[in-house]
């Protein structure tokens, strides 16, 4: 449904994306995910021809993207960031004007404007102003100017930012409810909670370069750190030598009595550890093992938090 | 024709302030043709008071001449202190005292009587000019007969001559034709400060890069975006002429003899024409609303005083009087700057009109382009 390849983008100086490649099949939620200015809005704009990009080549629905490519703007849809709604107008003007630019026949519209109205749960609020909704209120009627028109492929670029959390569950059911019915989503955010319970997929960007992609499986299974377990010790003995010893073991944190173990390989870590425990007659109160969190992934891919 | 829409959507959300400065306007217009109803000259008699001393022909006279346009309370005795204060407190517009010797005094050329009038008021000009009108004819047939001859003065008096005012232009019509002219001086810098005024705001909230974003990205085409927008900006432009243009007929309906209308129309629908190209180049320069309400206010008033709208050009210096030719509102005024204006005669100025038009619109194009090309960076 949508292929970048190579894509290279500046301005002026500065390199927003770089050689950047990434693919979406049908029907999925993928995940775009970075820091702040690592280039997503950009990749977006790109791929809606918002932006010239320099180099490199975008197809969506297998042709090639285009200003003047009516066609494939026909079944786009697009929720930016920041909220694009007219002040003066109410609720359902709002969205039955921008659901207008895609839906010529009047009847047809207002059906389609009904439905979005239903789907961001804003029936009470037909006749509100956007000065009048709150600020999770006006995320869902952004959203709703840009899903009226049923999309085939929906660009959504961060719609929970500043967002309370009963509308961003709301968001978020709404997102997958879109899935459900057959659209595929390319879901931007720095929140990486979401895209665990999001997306079928995640790209990973950073410096505008695609440094991974894949399932959270597959980009769990590709980095060095494969189960992290945490251990509360009671013995004041600074034991991080002695764990360093363990099998596998890549990393021990401590945290007062708090100890992280990372392990490169996923192969009996718990028995091995406790099995040291018993050795080394040490009182423990809890234990627990993970796998890497995206956190992690991102962490140990791009050296820096994703929310920097 | 969803674009098409929402602007006048966005328009109507403005009706209430519209209806408020179109009634303020019509109500000031109703009060500038109230006072623009042309010269007029008025009679008024006075309020006399006679004090006559005298038993003369002479005394009688002055009386009858007196009487002839005024009320004249004829009295034989005054307290001189009461009549200063009724003239004070304008009970009365002046008094005549006449002089018991009234007859010998004539006789001697000395002064028969005396005047009581208030200085500041126009009465007192009226009075003396009547009494001394009276004494001079007097005189003259004195000196010319030997004898005193009030009768055959006072028939003197009352011979008259008929003034016809040479005017080539019918009076009546000449003064309809500065009503209305004033009118839609007054009209097109309301058109002008309107237009400005509210679509700049709605063009603000069409402008806004988020909201332009939205509309790049969906299949309308950018032709159609603008041709909708230009057709919504023309409908509200053409509205604002027809409100102003029919309630000016409305307002002055039994005042339109010698009222080029044919050029009114035109000079005001080329004016919002202008204001429309103007407001397209200061919407590709900002969206800002409280800078877009300044310039609007700027532009309007200070073309409006340049070009002699408030006060008339030939007040002006020479100076602004020059600066004013460069200026649109000027040319829209000398549309219909005559009763006969001919179209020969506008042909000049609504020529010069267009051009302005296309110049704003050539420049705005290049605006738009610049900052179209700045989204792309």
């Amino acid at each position: 449904m949508i292929l970048m390849k190579d894509v290279i983008k500046r301005y002026k100086e500065v390199i927003a994306l770089d050689h950047f490649s990434f693919s979406a099949g049908e029907n999925e939620i993928i995940g775009l995910l970075g820091p702040n200015g690592c280039g997503k809005t950009t990749a977006i704009n790109c791929m809606l021809s918002i932006l010239k990009f320099d180099k490199g080549e975008i197809e969506i629905f297998g042709e090639k993207v285009d200003p003047n490519n009516n066609d494939i703007k026909q079944r786009i849809g697009v929720v930016p960031q920041e909220i694009a709604i007219f002040n003066n107008l109410n609720v359902v003007e709002n969205i039955s004007f921008f659901c207008g630019l895609y839906v010529k026949d009047s009847k047809t519209r207002k059906k389609l404007v009904d439905e979005a109205i239903e789907f961001v749960g804003l029936e009470k609020y037909r006749k509100f102003s956007p000065r009048q909704l709150s600020g999770g209120m006006k995320r869902r009627l952004n959203i709703a100017c840009g899903i009226a028109h049923k999309p085939d492929l929906l660009f959504l670029d961060e719609p929970t930012v500043a967002v309370d959390a009963q509308s961003r569950n709301f968001i978020l059911e709404g997102v997958k409810k879109m899935k459900d019915n057959g659209t595929t989503v390319v879901y931007t955010t720095h929140y990486l909670e979401e895209a665990e319970d999001l997306c079928d997929r995640l790209v990973i960007m950073d410096n505008g370069r695609n440094i991974a992609q894949g399932t959270l499986n597959e980009l769990q299974r590709s980095i060095s750190t494969q189960e992290s377990i945490t251990v509360s010790f009671l013995d004041d003995e600074d034991l991080r030598k002695k764990l360093k010893s363990l099998p596998n073991v890549v990393n021990v944190e401590k945290s007062g009595e708090i100890y992280t173990i990372q392990f490169e390989k996923h192969q009996n870590n718990l028995p091995n550890l406790i099995k040291f425990i018993e050795e080394n007659q040490l009182t423990y109160t809890q234990i627990s093992s993970e796998k890497p969190s995206l956190s992690n992934i991102f962490l140990e891919l791009t050296g820096k938090e994703l929310r920097d | 024709m969803t674009v098409f829409k929402g602007m006048l959507l966005h328009f109507w959300r403005y009706k209430i302030m519209v209806i408020i400065v179109t009634f303020l306007f019509f109500g000031i217009a109703v009060l500038f043709a109230q006072n623009q109803s042309g010269e007029a000259f008025e009679t008024s008699s006075m309020d006399i008071k006679i004090v006559n001393e005298a038993d003369s022909e002479i005394a009688d006279g002055l009386i009858d001449h007196l009487s002839t346009n005024n009320d004249v309370d004829v009295v034989n005795d005054y307290d001189r202190d009461q009549v200063v204060e009724e003239i004070y407190l304008m009970e009365i517009d002046g008094a005549v005292v006449i002089d018991e010797n009234i007859e010998s005094k004539f006789v001697n050329g000395a002064s028969a009587v005396e005047l009581f009038t208030d200085p500041r008021g126009t009465g007192s000009i009226h009075l003396n000019n009547e009494v001394s009108k009276y004494f001079r004819f007097l005189d003259a047939d004195y000196n010319y007969t030997g004898t005193v001859d009030t009768e055959n003065t006072l028939s003197t008096l009352e011979h008259g001559i008929t003034v016809n005012i040479a005017d080539p232009e019918n009076t009546a019509e000449a003064s309809d034709f500065e009503g209305m002219k004033f009118y839609t001086n007054f009209a097109g810098y309301i058109i002008m400060l309107l237009l400005l005024m509210f679509i700049g705001n709605i063009m603000t909230e069409f402008n806004q890069p988020e909201l332009r974003d939205r509309v790049r990205v969906s299949p309308l085409k950018t032709v159609s975006y603008t041709a909708q927008i230009i057709s919504a900006q023309s409908i509200m432009g053409i509205f604002s002429v027809l409100i102003l243009f029919f309630g000016g007929i409305f307002i002055r309906w039994d005042s339109l003899d010698g009222v080029p209308l044919d050029k009114i129309f035109v000079a005001l629908l080329l004016i919002s024409l202008f204001t429309l190209s103007l407001q397209f180049v200061i919407s590709s320069l900002t969206t800002n609303k409280f800078l877009i309400n300044g310039i609007a206010n700027f532009i309007s008033i200070g073309m409006a005083f340049l070009s002699g709208i408030f006060i008339p050009e030939e007040v002006l210096g020479e100076t602004v009087q020059n600066i004013a030719r460069f200026l649109p509102l000027y040319h829209f005024t000398q549309i219909y700057a005559e009763p006969g204006i001919t179209w020969s005669d506008s042909f000049t100025h609504v020529t010069i009109l267009l051009l302005f038009i296309i110049v704003m619109l050539i420049i705005g194009i290049i605006f738009e382009n610049k900052r179209k090309s700045s989204f792309n960076l």
